[in-house]
């Protein structure tokens, strides 16, 4: 089932000689359950689809549909609402709210959306990312491990339909980012999460099951990942 | 190639601010508003003062002290005074007979020779003509032309000088001619010297006028007519004539005045005063305390005091709102600002760099706003005295028909010094906290941004209660917290400011209209269409002509209501013990005011309060308002209406003026707002006396207290204020105590008036019985649309007060209200990317203004609880302070000024803060959320 489809999609900055053009007329789809990792060099365009898939920038043209949700024709009030319920976004700078300790980070979308407090789902999801000890620190109190748990937590805590993340494992040790690319495996494997992870380490963008490359905003491969032997590659 | 900067940090500092203009142009326009304020203080001060004096000048002239029966010998001592500015002599040469007055009743010329500083001391304004250069020259009021004389420049005169004298003649029952406007009494056969200034009257039976013949005589040219200076009455039975006093005739005077100036600056006045008083007796010195007023030297310490009290209050507070200004400026900035800096460290910057550089900043925009808030200061103070040119206008000029000086700025070197020092200081003493604290910042605590949040330590626990929004709220407010702190600063500021003004004030007017209105008053308050009409009964057919309106106004269609009221003060005797302890303490402290340390305590409470005759006064008004008075105030009616029962209005007012002791005058000024100035409660009895003129015969009665009233809840009928208390009774009741008593009725007793309402359309009728009060001369008027009089000094200081006030609030308030948006403004900057992020995750703008709302809503109830604490604690201050000068005051507070400014306050940090949010509307998330600072 087709969760996600972009078509047509363009992004411009700029005008005349000076423009310049991040994404070139990109189409593209993604399955429900679907772990898509999109790799390409700096400047290739990747975050911008990235923040144009979120909802949070506006594309120059094409389309984004979401569950069958063509997000751009929302309005700003309903796409914000659209955006807590259906998408989780993972930012490679954590983006926490520095007043928020950790489960109140985590339950930000929840509460958002003005739905009873689900106490059940905050341990759940405060166990699974390993911050039971860490529950009412403030985030300047925690590792950037820590951190980018905590919003890998607060994305996936009301169920979205698609987890988008913008170099999660770009400002964490080797070790921290091993433990974040688990923590999206696990949610896509055992969970049926999909997933959209942007990354520059072709070997984090290998455990995904589909890559796409991309190239002055244009798609020059997407194909999908063959594990040999079922382990690491 | 281009030249490196010689200080990096300067130049850092200087790139910093052209980027960050928005932030950079606020700090300016805040420099520049403390400089307006300073400029206010300083020039303004000199300014009013001098436009006050100038204005003040017209009506006595522009000399401080007047001397009279000054010898050569006197002059030569005063003169010597070190504080003695300058003086000039006046001789008077007596009247002479005017044969060109075309005016019967002003026959003479008033001769007086005036040194020519004496000329210009007093106003003389030329018409025609030049002033006199020589002693056999004369400059005529312009008075005796309008008059119709045909005298002009060219004309000789001889005059040969008199003076006059009077003498009463029997005449029938005659036995004393009474000159009210001259306080003289004239018994039969007795003669009194005249003053110069003393009507014109024909032959009479009662008195007979006589010319004193001087033996001086002269002759004189006329060489200028001058506009009537103000010293002469236009009753007075001869006009002004001046001409030059020349130093030989001084000489040979025995005696004349002299007009002299005093340093205003030096020497305290009490002290010039009392050097004048030795030299030249007491009876003899009169001081121009219209021109003395406003300088703080005037007569009266106690107006000088608050003259110098309020300018005192003023700067103190405009400092302080001024240093909560720049201090919020530059400390909102410091997170900016403590990244840069900390870029700088981490190559090798000192702290003392990085301090510098927050004083590079301060200095810069300080010169720059320098000459624009003193620009634009000068605007404000202009501004401000064209607003207070009305009551000053109204103050000097009641019953002079001159121009009033233009508005002009006075500027002197030493008040521009001082806006200059006191702005440096202010900005520079406001940038050292911010300085001081980001030369502590390290290099990694800057760059990693947030310097004050990394500071805390230890948990933070969980708030999910309700709403996303209270979530959020709480924590922006308890977790970071210091970054609120210059929003809290400024709501704070803002509300301390308007209560503690409007309290200080207050109270200060309070004093000043009670020195206004005298010691004892009853005040009728007309309403819209009303009048009150009081009959003079002791005045000839008084009684007859009041009657008479009154039949009259009973069948007039333009009356639709008639009441009749009666009135008298001290016509009651009662006990001592009617008045209670707070009443008499404050009596006695009055007595120890005037009496020093002459007497203990007890022994003058053994002589003034046990023996003291105690009284209070009477109001009856009409059945109907004392119904409506009742109803207000909760007394017993039926023992009101039964004729035993009285009101008492329970507010009294004691100051040094009220009473006299032993015909001394009182060391200082006291005022006592007695808040429970009687011990008797509502429904007891006490005895009253009342004493009959005509059998001389005290009878003894008994009342019951029907109930308490206060001024406010008679306030739409009358007020009374003073030191005796005031009671109110039926007429039934007044009735029965009159007839008790032995007087036949109720007017033989007290005093009677009408209280008339016009009916709706027939407002013109009040000119008929102004006209029939006017011309009976036995009956006043007080009407609802009575034109305003001459301001008093003490009118004219509160109305100038409250014009201070008002410019002061509004003033401060913009000051606050551009610290309260400088605050929000970066706030708001500050946290664009938290909004950001908020809204990635899916946050509405509404639920971000709902968050806001709450921040607000703490800030401002954090701010009111810290202004509540510290306004209260200036209030008592204040409070004390002004008790301690004056005497006791009641601790009102200016409720109505409180619920302003908090409402204001509120209403503007929820206004400001919508305005900040909506104008990021158009911001990108992604660019919010990708840039760490402004």
């Amino acid at each position: 089932m087709e969760i996600l489809r972009c078509e047509h999609l363009s992004k411009r900055y700029g005008s005349g000689k000076n423009q310049v053009v991040a994404l070139d007329d990109l189409s593209f789809s993604v399955e429900k359950g679907e772990f898509v990792s999109i790799v390409g060099p700096s400047g290739s365009g990747k975050s911008t689809l990235l923040h144009i898939l979120g909802g949070v920038d506006q594309p120059s043209g094409g389309k984004v549909f979401i569950d069958g949700t063509d997000l751009h024709s929302l309005s700003e009030d309903k796409l914000a609402i659209f955006r807590r319920r259906q998408i989780g976004l993972v930012y490679q700078f954590y983006n926490l709210l520095p007043v928020l300790n950790v489960d109140e980070n985590i339950v930000l979308p929840h509460l958002l959306d003005k739905r009873g407090m689900d106490w059940e789902r905050l341990d759940k999801i405060v166990e699974q990312m390993g911050l039971t000890d860490r529950r009412q620190h403030l985030p300047n109190q925690l590792s950037g491990g820590q951190q980018q748990r905590v919003s890998i937590g607060r994305a996936l805590f009301n169920h979205p339909a698609i987890v988008l993340a913008d170099e999660p494992t770009g400002n964490l040790d080797r070790k921290s980012g091993r433990e974040i690319i688990e923590l999206f495996k696990h949610s896509n494997r055992a969970l049926g999460q999909t997933l959209l992870l942007i990354t520059h380490d072709e070997s984090i963008a290998l455990q995904a099951d589909r890559m796409i490359c991309l190239e002055d905003g244009r798609i020059t491969r997407d194909e999908r990942i063959r594990i040999l032997g079922g382990g690491q590659p | 190639m281009k030249r490196p900067p010689r200080n990096i940090v300067h130049y850092v500092t200087g790139q910093y601010m052209r980027q960050n203009k928005k932030r950079t142009l606020t700090t300016f326009f805040g420099i520049v508003f403390t400089v307006l304020l300073m400029t206010c203080v300083f020039v303004g001060r000199e300014s009013a003062i001098t436009y006050l004096e100038e204005v003040a000048s017209q009506k006595n002239g522009k000399w401080h002290y007047t001397l009279y029966d000054i010898t050569p010998e006197k002059r030569g001592e005063i003169e010597a005074l070190p504080y003695v500015s300058g003086t000039a002599a006046s001789l008077s040469l007596g009247l002479t007979e005017f044969p060109a007055s075309a005016n019967p009743e002003r026959p003479y010329l008033n001769v007086k020779a005036y040194e020519p500083q004496a000329m210009s001391w007093n106003n003389i304004r030329l018409t025609q003509g030049r002033l006199p250069e020589t002693s056999g020259e004369l400059l005529l009021s312009s008075a005796c032309l309008e008059d119709g004389s045909g005298v002009k420049l060219g004309d000789h005169l001889d005059a040969a000088f008199f003076q006059r004298s009077i003498t009463g003649l029997s005449s029938g029952e005659t036995t004393q001619t009474y000159f009210p406007a001259f306080s003289l009494v004239v018994a039969a056969g007795e003669t009194k010297d005249l003053p110069l200034t003393f009507p014109y009257f024909p032959e009479n039976d009662s008195f007979r006028i006589d010319r004193l013949w001087t033996g001086q005589t002269a002759s004189y040219t006329v060489v200028g007519f001058m506009e009537p200076p103000a010293f002469e009455p236009s009753h007075a039975a001869g006009y002004t004539a001046l001409t030059l006093a020349e130093p030989d005739s001084l000489a040979q005077a025995a005696s004349y005045s002299l007009f002299l100036q005093v340093s205003t600056d030096g020497d305290t006045p009490e002290g010039a005063v009392t050097s004048l008083w030795q030299i030249a007796g007491e009876e003899n010195v009169e001081s121009n305390d219209y021109l003395l007023a406003f300088s703080g030297n005037s007569s009266d310490n106690t107006m000088n005091l608050m003259v110098q009290l309020m300018t005192a209050f003023f700067l103190l507070l405009i400092l302080a709102v001024s240093v909560v200004l720049i201090y919020n400026v530059f400390n909102i900035s410091f997170r900016e600002r403590s990244r840069y800096l900390g870029m700088l460290s981490s190559v090798g910057a000192t702290a003392r760099q990085k301090r510098s550089s927050v004083y590079f900043e301060a200095g810069i925009l300080l010169l720059a706003a320098l000459p624009v808030g003193i620009l634009a200061g000068f605007g404000v103070v202009l501004g401000g005295l064209r607003v207070i040119e009305p009551y000053v206008v109204q103050l000097v000029y009641a019953g002079i028909e001159q121009e009033a000086p233009a508005v002009s700025l006075t500027v002197s070197p030493l008040a521009l010094l001082g806006v200059v020092l006191a702005s440096t200081l202010t900005v520079f003493l406001s940038a050292f906290l911010p300085a001081w604290k980001i030369g502590k910042i390290g290099p990694i605590a800057s760059i990693q941004g947030n310097p004050e949040l990394r500071a805390r330590k230890g948990r933070a626990k969980t708030h999910i209660r309700g709403s996303a929004e209270g979530m959020l709220a709480h924590g922006f407010l308890h977790r970071q917290g210091r970054n609120q702190r210059s929003l809290f600063l400024a709501v704070t500021a803002f509300l301390l400011v308007l209560t503690v003004a409007s309290f200080g004030v207050s109270r200060v007017i309070d004093i000043i209209e009670y020195r206004t209105q005298g010691p004892t008053s009853l005040d009728n308050a007309p309403q819209e269409r009303e009048c009150f009409l009081y009959c003079n009964r002791d005045a000839e057919n008084g009684p007859a002509f009041y009657n008479a309106l009154k039949q009259e106004l009973e069948t007039r269609p333009e009356v639709a209501k008639l009441g009749e009221w009666y009135s008298s003060m001290f016509v009651l005797d009662v006990d001592n013990s009617f008045y209670s302890e707070e009443y008499w303490n404050a009596y006695l402290d009055i007595a120890e005011a005037y009496l020093g340390q002459e007497h203990s305590w007890e022994e003058l409470r053994e002589m003034y309060v046990t023996d003291h005759s105690c009284t209070v006064n009477l109001l009856i008004p009409d059945d109907e308002t004392l119904h409506q008075i009742a109803s207000r105030c909760g007394a017993d009616q039926s023992l009101l209406f039964d004729g035993k029962g009285a009101i008492l209005v329970n507010e009294a007012q004691l100051d040094t003026d009220s009473y006299g002791f032993e015909l001394k005058k009182p060391r200082y000024y006291r005022y006592y707002d007695i808040q429970k100035p009687s011990a008797c409660q509502p429904g007891d009895s006490f005895s009253v006396t009342v004493y009959n003129d005509s059998t001389e015969q005290e009878l003894p009665n008994q009342l019951t207290l029907a109930g308490y009233a206060s001024n406010d809840q008679c306030a739409p009928f009358f007020s009374v204020q003073g030191g005796t208390l005031w009671l109110l009774m039926s007429r039934q009741g007044a009735e029965q105590l009159a007839l008790a008593a032995g007087y036949g009725q109720l007017s033989d007793w007290l005093a009677e008036e009408l209280h008339i309402q016009l009916t709706e359309g027939a407002e013109d009728f009040v000119d008929y019985l102004r006209q029939a009060a006017g011309d009976m001369s036995v009956m006043g008027l007080s009407a609802w649309n009575d034109p305003d009089y001459p301001l008093s000094i003490s009118q004219s200081l509160c109305a100038i007060l409250r014009v201070m006030l008002a410019a002061f609030v509004v003033l401060s308030s913009v000051i606050c209200l551009l610290n309260l948006w400088n605050a929000i403004h970066g706030r708001m900057l500050e946290r664009r990317r938290d909004f950001a992020v908020l809204r990635s995750v899916g946050a509405t703008r509404g639920q971000l203004e709902k968050t806001l709302v709450l921040e607000c809503l703490g800030i401002l109830g954090k701010g009111l609880i810290l202004s509540a604490l510290l306004s209260g604690g200036l209030i008592y201050l204040i409070y004390r302070l002004l008790s301690n000068l004056f005497g006791h005051l009641a601790f009102r507070l200016p409720w109505g000024m409180l619920l302003f400014a908090l409402l204001f306050t509120a209403g503007a940090v929820l206004l400001l803060t919508f305005v900040c949010f909506r104008r990021e509307k158009a911001e990108n998330l992604i660019e919010c959320i990708r840039q760490d600072s402004v």
